[in-house]
């Protein structure tokens, strides 16, 4: 017997089946349920006192907003530490914790029990997509809700069941809402259906309003359409031959407005498109755009050292390198290599904070922040974002356009994977 | 992550978690940092199921990434390897039971890297360059790892000679 031979027997001999739930513990690692029983269960009079804390906080808050220190990186490694900014004011945004939606200094009761949400402001109140906790995945689109909570208000059904998406006009209350076989407008105060019609396809999602009387839609097969909410369906700027997105490519994220359109047509680029011309103004590697409010930036949040590569595949690596893998080839970088160097034990929580002119794609601020997630637009020139400390505490932070950043919330323990699923507070996902 | 992708990672950790928690085991001789080693690569890969081409081969990096973690984090609590084998675990030979129970025994007797290097060469099958990416090292500090890995078997265990080889095996030899 030689030593493979003996190494297989000796190993195999010891390690003879896998745990029961093996792959139910994995998940959990990375996904916590987020109900009012769960936080109701676990210490009752420590949340208390943790809540009682965050609403102190965000109640006096003090300082002006965007006035907070220009990000400096830190003993920790990133720009954006917890532990050093200074306190800010609440933000001026949609956000969940402890049972309740809260914008600047109100609280508002959301008594609903959800897996995953998603959160739009409508004047006086919110809309909120919420999945189910049906134990079938965060993202199912077959147990989805979608309310409307005036402030103060309880939740009212505005539709419930296989929800494939959501688009909110929240200056004109109405809120775009697909099912797989009808997409409708709805106003937001009353519940009612204003217009509806069937869809092209049973995946088609609203991308958002063009203006009062037009919504974009995307089809499962990647087409763009507006839909004439008094009428029927049209292509959209089919003159100029912006209809080459593939069922394979990713969202399409429009600007408020309507004058910028990101698009990802292919799994190589995301181009971003001047909606009155239809001339594709710059084109990056694919990514989540979101525009600020009037159009003038976007943002993205960056990871960067790509899915799937380690530190050991760029030893000895360049930048320019090709990293040729069982995946699709890695050209190395020298941010991949920074960031192995600096955070070699933590590679893969570090993200970018990256804000750009939307019309140029010119690069206007890079911050790094630990697992920063759901990046969104407060103002026309700040930002609003997750992020984490050590991956044992987590807050909303608040950077403007000139790098000065501020925490939103006082930082809080935890209770899920950083990055996925751990932040007390929640911005909510993007539907 | 959606009820299609989820049930195809479950998919995957039912078929694939016996094999992957035996290479863990291996590399840290121990069954319950085994399981928190592959549960804690599962969970990466679960994060990053959709961007994934070939799950196992990423599992199985960043099972060896954070085993080789773990050992930049311990060099503080340096870990030095046993000098001496008692002689209850040393086989007499007599059965291949003993001959595994002592060959688990003496890879845990390795330095961490020689043992490390023994189970990606011999148990798992990668070659030098393989293992050289796996662990951050230079093929040349695989072959002199495995080389003194080799060599230390064959103290601890003089009669385990005939099935450990008297060197490194050079690749494309």
């Amino acid at each position: 017997m030689d030593l493979q031979e003996l190494l297989r027997e000796s190993v195999d001999g010891q390690v003879r089946d896998v745990p029961a739930g093996f792959a139910d513990g994995a998940i959990r690692r990375v996904r916590r349920r987020r109900t009012r029983v769960a936080l109701a269960s676990v210490a009752g009079a420590m949340l208390v006192g943790a809540a009682a804390a965050t609403f102190a906080m965000i109640g006096p808050a003090e300082p002006d907003r965007n006035d907070g220190a220009p990000a400096d990186r830190s003993s920790s490694g990133y720009d954006v530490d917890l532990a050093a900014l200074p306190d800010g004011p609440a933000p001026a945004l949609p956000w969940y914790a402890d049972g309740h939606l809260h914008i600047d200094n109100t609280a508002t009761a959301f008594d609903v029990e959800f897996a995953a949400v998603s959160l739009y402001r409508v004047a006086g109140g919110f809309v909120v997509l919420a999945t189910e906790p049906n134990g079938r995945g965060a993202g199912d689109p077959r147990a989805r809700t979608l309310y409307s909570v005036r402030e103060g208000g309880a939740p009212v059904t505005l539709a419930s069941g296989p929800i494939r998406g959501v688009a909110v006009a929240g200056l004109s209350g109405q809120a775009a809402v697909s099912t797989a076989d009808t997409v409708s407008v709805v106003d937001v105060a009353t519940g009612t259906v204003l217009y509806a019609l069937e869809t092209p396809d049973d995946e088609t999602t609203p991308v958002g309003f063009l203006d009062g009387e037009r919504v974009l839609l995307r089809t499962g097969t990647g087409a763009l359409l507006t839909w004439d909410v008094g009428g029927g369906y049209a292509r959209y700027l089919e003159d100029r031959a912006i209809d080459r997105l593939s069922s394979a490519g990713g969202p399409a994220v429009l600007a408020p407005g309507g004058r910028l359109l990101a698009i990802t047509p292919s799994a190589t680029a995301t181009d971003v498109l001047d909606t009155g011309t239809g001339h594709v103004l710059w084109s990056r590697p694919p990514a989540v755009l979101t525009f600020s409010p009037d159009g003038r930036y976007a943002a993205l949040l960056e990871a960067p050292v790509p899915p799937g590569v380690i530190p050991s595949d760029l030893d000895g690596a360049e930048p320019g390198d090709l990293l040729e893998r069982n995946g699709p080839t890695v050209t190395v970088t020298q941010e991949m290599l920074d960031t192995v160097a600096e955070h070699p034990d933590d590679w893969e929580k570090v993200r970018h904070v990256v804000i750009m002119d939307a019309r140029t794609g010119a690069e206007v601020r890079r911050l790094t922040a630990e697992n920063a997630e759901n990046l969104r637009w407060e103002t026309g020139t700040s930002v609003v974002f997750g992020a984490y400390r050590d991956g044992e505490e987590a807050a909303l932070i608040r950077c403007s356009v000139d790098g000065a950043c501020e925490l939103t919330t006082q930082p809080r323990e935890v209770v899920g994977e950083p990055g996925v699923d751990g932040n007390p507070y929640l911005l909510g996902d993007t539907p | 992550m959606d009820v299609e992708a989820e049930e195809q990672f479950r998919r995957f950790v039912e078929g694939r978690s016996l094999a992957l928690l035996r290479t863990a085991y291996a590399l840290t001789g121990d069954r319950h940092t085994a399981e928190d080693l592959v549960q804690g690569a599962l969970a990466k890969l679960f994060r990053h199921w959709r961007t994934v081409d070939d799950p196992e081969g990423y599992v199985r990096r960043i099972i060896y990434n954070d085993q080789v973690s773990s050992w930049r984090r311990r060099r503080t609590v340096r870990e030095e390897p046993v000098e001496d084998v008692p002689e209850r675990a040393v086989s007499d030979g007599s059965a291949e039971v003993d001959g595994r129970l002592d060959m688990t025994r003496l890879l845990s007797m390795l330095a961490p890297r020689q043992r490390a290097v023994l189970v990606l060469r011999y148990y798992d099958g990668l070659t030098e360059r393989e293992i050289a990416t796996a662990l951050g090292c230079s093929i040349g500090n695989v072959r002199s790892q495995t080389f003194r890995a080799l060599a230390r078997l064959r103290t601890l265990a003089p009669e385990l000679t005939t099935a450990v080889p008297a060197a490194p095996t050079i690749e494309g030899a």
